[in-house]
């Protein structure tokens, strides 16, 4: 028992499910039993009046009957029809069926009386009384028969009716007896109903009592339990000690309650905590909040500066560059007007709102003032000024313009240009000039790359240059064989390569191909630049000839050398290089050899012939002599073949040595004439002169060679004989010697190889002259090294003329001439002569003479100056008047140089009236000219020393 | 008696040529260049030709050419000298259609040998 008042004390949903089931099942039963005692009632009520029914029916039925029978009988009384005598039997039936089923009812004493009664009076009826009336009707005795019914009065067939309607009366008492039982029975049926539901009632309210006691008040306690709580009252909760849910939750509660209290403090100290935090946050979001600002402003300032950068660096070229940076300025820092002008020679500017007059003005002054200011402090300043007209605009009131100077610097600290700012009417703040100086050097940086650009491009320019100027075409490939770069001797090769430009990217075979526009053979070269390109550097052979047709033909020597960067092989330098001239030079050479050895055999071949037959033949004496005499003739050709050979292989080479003097041509060639006279007897020489002498500087020797060579042809060619004409003139200012023959003459076909070596004019009837092809040769180089020129005129068969001119020399007196190399190698115009000359009229004609010449004459009349400059003007000779000044000679100069360190072996030519050779001498100097002498000494004086080195 | 034209321009050789196939009994024609050769090659059948092969004018290879389109003038032989004395000079020469080549400077005796043999085979 305990133990199921524990079970419903810890579950209040327990107690209230027992309680609810309890009730429910107390209720249905009371239900129950109210539908029950009803059913009854209605059901005892309906059975009763329904017996009562069927007996009334019954009894009706029976005295109908009855009834029917008797009138049928009296019926045939009357009529004594078969019908009505049926008829009688057939109620019969139906009267015995129904009084049959009412003895089945439960009959009272009464009935059971009356129906036994009935029963008797019909059994009579029908035994005694029927088969009596039909005998007296059947035999019309109706007499006897109204008197035997009148007797039959008192039967019991009337009193049947009577107790038929009796009954009916009695059936209906009954029934209402039956019905008033009914109402009663309800009416109590309806007091027990009340009843119940009265207990049902009472019950609920029991019910709702004990839910109210047992959870409502609990927690109605708890709710104001826990609003006090939530007031942040503190306090003991009820109902802890319940084992149900009320005291769970109590519990629950309670312990929440002491959580929440913990927690509580414990987010106190934490709140107090996170504001101590907050505090510092506020602190540092201020903070925040100022580093922004500055952020802010630092990053328009890069903006600007972004711009300015973009802006430099969009160009390269200065003027573009100086504009640019003038336009960005003055539009970043929203100013009025700017000028940046460079330190340059050129002062390049570039200006915004300045005009073109104000800018020159400000250049102007660019060694003073403003700029002056700013390249000495390197700071840049500000003024302040009124403004001028132009800046007023439609202000009446003055306003005043700021302005800031700023030195653009660069590395090396020094003002490399300088920049000025203007701003109308505002005053320039401090964090403007900053930003400004910032931009300034920027500025600078754009300088010094745009420097460092122009020295690029300038080597770019100049390897360029280089590249174009070198006589062989240059390219570079790649590693795959790309060409990269060409030069233009490159492209002159290859024409189709010339509108690509120097740089480009030409794939390998596209190159390749295009080789067969104008090379002959292209396979050959084409197979050595892929090989080159493929396996690079470890080919041997790293050349190879070939041949171009295009623009003309030309051959070309290719090589190739890898290039290295670092030690890593980055591409093919391919070269080719025009060697048509060394081809030419080889061709000629070998045709030379051939020729050669074709000359020398021919006389040889004579020698040895004729020297086989006197060995091995019986000969008559004259033979003996003719074939001696021949050899002897080719012997001597075949030396004078040698020698000239000789000769002119020395000549060309620039080996043959000239004695230079001044000699007389006139004497000379008398001389010539004279000799070749002996040698024949049918031509006629005839020297013509015009009187005039001709002594210039010469070789002797090489010129007697020359005449003799034209002279001996001249008699050579002429074989018929004739008149040889040399005359001599002076024509333009050159002697012109000309020797003119009436001889064979020469096709004009021969005349333009009529000076080549081993030339002979094809014509079978001057073989039988002879001769080595090589004296005109050797006459045209001799000329030519005295400066001098030979050319030829001639007429086949009518004879030629040979006309040779030298320069007139100045001066009639033997010019010292030196010979052509000395000449070359030292350009007059590079030797400085200091001529120091106190006679005004000599000094003039000296200067004249020498500048003549070619020298660069630096004439002093005073000793003095003399003195005083010859140390700086360092001259290369110096040709000096021994008398100067009263109180200044020349030796005095000449002390000086001596003991100078520079000058001490500088040549000196003394120049003097007096002869002092000895002193001179005494000075080591050798050079010394007495005056009077014609100018052309000092000349040839001056080009010995020059030779003499 | 064999005939010979020899067609040469130095002079001194001709004079030794002649001088030398003369003492031999040959009767010898000469030519001083090409065309004369030509010439003489038309008006005379000759049993030999000697030509110098650096002649003006004409070379001897052009002569050889000119002679062989001469009509029945092919019998003849031909034996060219030059100063130049190359194998390749020779086997040009030869290719050109002469029957011998002797080089120049030359033996007489060999040249006497050589015409011989020519004119024998």
């Amino acid at each position: 028992m305990d133990k199921l008042s524990s079970y419903y004390k810890k579950s209040i949903t327990r107690q209230f499910m027992s309680f609810m089931l309890l009730a429910l099942v107390l209720i249905l039963c009371g239900a129950g039993f109210v539908l029950w005692s009803t059913v009854n009632i209605i059901q005892d009520y309906e059975d009763k009046s329904k017996i009562n029914r069927e007996k009334q029916e019954l009894v009706s039925d029976i005295a109908n009957h009855a009834n029917q029978i008797i009138l049928r009988t009296r019926g045939y009384y009357v009529y004594q029809t078969e019908f009505e005598y049926n008829q009688i039997f057939s109620e019969k039936a139906v009267l015995d069926e129904a009084m049959a089923a009412f003895k089945q009812l439960s009959l009272n004493d009464t009935e059971q009386e009356l129906i036994t009664s009935i029963e008797d009076f019909f059994t009579q009826f029908f035994n005694e009384v029927l088969p009596q009336g039909i005998a007296f009707a059947n035999a019309n005795d109706y007499a006897s028969l109204r008197s035997f019914i009148s007797a039959e009065a008192d039967n019991p067939v009337n009193d049947l009716l009577d107790y038929s309607q009796r009954f009916e009366k009695t059936v209906q008492k009954i029934a209402s007896d039956e019905n008033a039982k009914l109402v009663t029975g309800l009416t109590y049926q309806g007091g027990i109903f009340i009843g119940y539901i009265l207990l049902v009632l009472i019950l609920s309210i029991f019910i709702t009592r004990k839910i109210a006691t047992d959870i409502g008040h609990p927690l109605g306690q708890l709710t104001k339990q826990a609003s006090r709580f939530a007031e942040g009252e503190m306090f003991q909760v009820d109902y802890v000690k319940r084992e149900d849910e009320i005291g769970g939750l109590s519990r629950a509660f309670n312990e929440m309650m002491t959580q929440i209290q913990s927690k509580e403090e414990e987010l106190l100290s934490q709140n107090e905590e996170l504001q101590a935090q907050q505090d510092e946050l506020q602190a540092q979001q201020e903070e925040l909040h100022s580093a922004m600002e500055q952020m802010e402003r630092n990053e328009q300032y890069l903006e600007k500066r972004n711009l300015l950068v973009q802006s430099l660096s969009n160009t390269l070229d200065k003027q573009e560059l100086l504009g640019s940076i003038i336009r960005h300025i003055v539009k970043i820092v929203g100013y009025d007007k700017g000028l940046i002008v460079m330190m340059n020679a050129q002062h390049d500017y570039a200006s915004v709102g300045v005009s073109d007059k104000g800018a020159a003005q400000f250049i102007r002054t660019i060694d003073d003032g403003l700029i002056m200011r700013a390249a000495q402090t390197k700071e840049p300043y500000q003024i302040k000024r009124a403004c001028v007209e132009s800046e007023q605009g439609y202000h009446e009131q003055q306003m005043y313009a700021s302005e800031l100077v700023i030195p653009i610097l660069n590395a090396e600290d020094e003002m490399v240009a300088c920049m000025m700012l203007t701003k109308l009417g505002q005053p320039i703040a401090k964090h403007e000039q900053i930003e400004i100086v910032g931009m300034a050097r920027q500025v600078s940086l754009a300088f010094d790359k745009l420097a460092l650009y122009e020295v690029s491009e300038r080597q770019r320019q100049m390897t360029s240059d280089m590249l174009n100027t070198i006589q062989e075409g240059v390219q570079l490939l790649d590693l795959e064989g790309r060409t990269l770069q060409i030069n233009k001797k490159m492209s002159e090769f290859f024409g189709f390569l010339e509108p690509l430009g120097e740089t480009m990217d030409l794939p390998l075979d596209e190159f390749l191909s295009q080789l067969s526009s104008n090379v002959v053979e292209p396979e050959m070269l084409r197979s050595f630049i892929v090989e080159w390109v493929s396996d690079g550097g470890l080919n041997e052979i790293n050349w190879m000839n070939y041949e171009i047709t295009e623009p003309d033909r030309r051959y070309i020597q290719i090589y190739c050398e890898p290039l290295y960067r670092e030690g890593v092989k980055f591409g093919t330098l391919l070269v080719h290089r025009d060697i048509t001239k060394e081809y030419e030079v080889d061709r000629m050479k070998s045709e030379f050899v051939s020729t050669v050895s074709h000359e020398l055999r021919t006389p040889l071949a004579s020698v040895l012939g004729f020297a086989e037959l006197l060995l091995h033949r019986e000969l008559k004496p004259e033979r003996q002599r003719k074939y001696v005499s021949t050899i002897h003739q080719e012997a001597r050709r075949l030396t004078t073949l040698i020698n000239d050979f000789l000769d002119l292989q020395r000549m060309e080479s620039g080996k043959q040595t000239y004695d230079m003097k001044p000699i007389s041509l006139t004497t000379l060639i008398n001389e010539v004439i004279e000799l070749q006279r002996i040698g024949t007897t049918v031509h006629e020489i005839v020297w013509e002169s015009d009187g005039t002498s001709m002594i210039l500087m010469a070789d002797q020797d090489k010129m007697q060679q020359v005449f003799t060579n034209l002279l001996s042809n001249a008699i050579k060619y002429s074989p018929e004989g004739g008149r040889i004409t040399i005359s001599s003139r002076i024509e333009a200012g050159q002697h012109v010697i000309s020797i003119q023959d009436e001889g064979l003459g020469i096709p004009d076909n021969a005349l333009p190889k009529l000076f080549n070596k081993f030339y002979r004019v094809d014509n079978s009837d001057r073989r039988e002259i002879g001769g080595t092809g090589l004296g005109l040769a050797i006459v045209k180089e001799i000329i030519t090294r005295h400066r001098g020129t030979i050319e030829v005129d001639s007429k086949l068969g009518e004879g030629s003329t040979f006309t040779i001119r030298f320069p007139v020399q100045e001066s009639q007196q033997p010019r010292m001439e030196a010979d052509g190399d000395v000449q070359e190698q030292l350009p007059e115009s590079s030797i400085d002569v200091m001529l120091i000359e106190n006679d005004y009229n000599l000094s003039i004609m000296l200067r004249d003479e020498l500048q003549a010449s070619g020298f660069r004459v630096h004439l002093y009349t005073q000793g003095q100056k003399a003195l005083e400059e010859i140390e700086e003007l360092a001259p290369d000779i110096v040709v000096i008047d021994l008398m100067l000044e009263p109180d200044t000679s020349g030796w005095q100069v000449i002390e000086q140089m001596k003991k100078s360190e520079s000058l001490q072996n500088t040549p000196i030519i003394i120049s003097s009236a007096f002869d002092e050779k000895d002193k001179a001498a005494q000075w080591g100097i050798r050079e010394f000219l007495v005056k009077p002498y014609l100018p052309g000494r000092l000349t040839a004086t001056i080009h010995q020393i020059l030779r003499k080195g | 008696m064999k005939s010979i034209l020899l067609a040469e321009d130095e002079p001194v050789l001709r004079m030794l040529v002649v001088d030398s196939l003369e003492d031999e009994g040959y009767d010898i024609d000469e030519a001083c260049d090409g065309e004369e050769a030509i010439d003489k090659i038309k008006t005379k059948d000759y049993d030999l030709i000697i030509l110098d092969y650096m002649m003006p004018k004409m070379t001897g290879i052009e002569v050889i050419e000119q002679a062989r389109l001469l009509p029945d003038k092919s019998a003849a032989k031909i034996l060219m000298l030059s100063a130049k004395n190359q194998q390749a000079e020779q086997d040009k020469v030869m290719a050109a259609g002469a029957d011998g080549f002797m080089s120049k400077p030359f033996s007489p005796l060999d040249l006497i040998d050589k015409v011989e043999e020519m004119l024998r085979g």
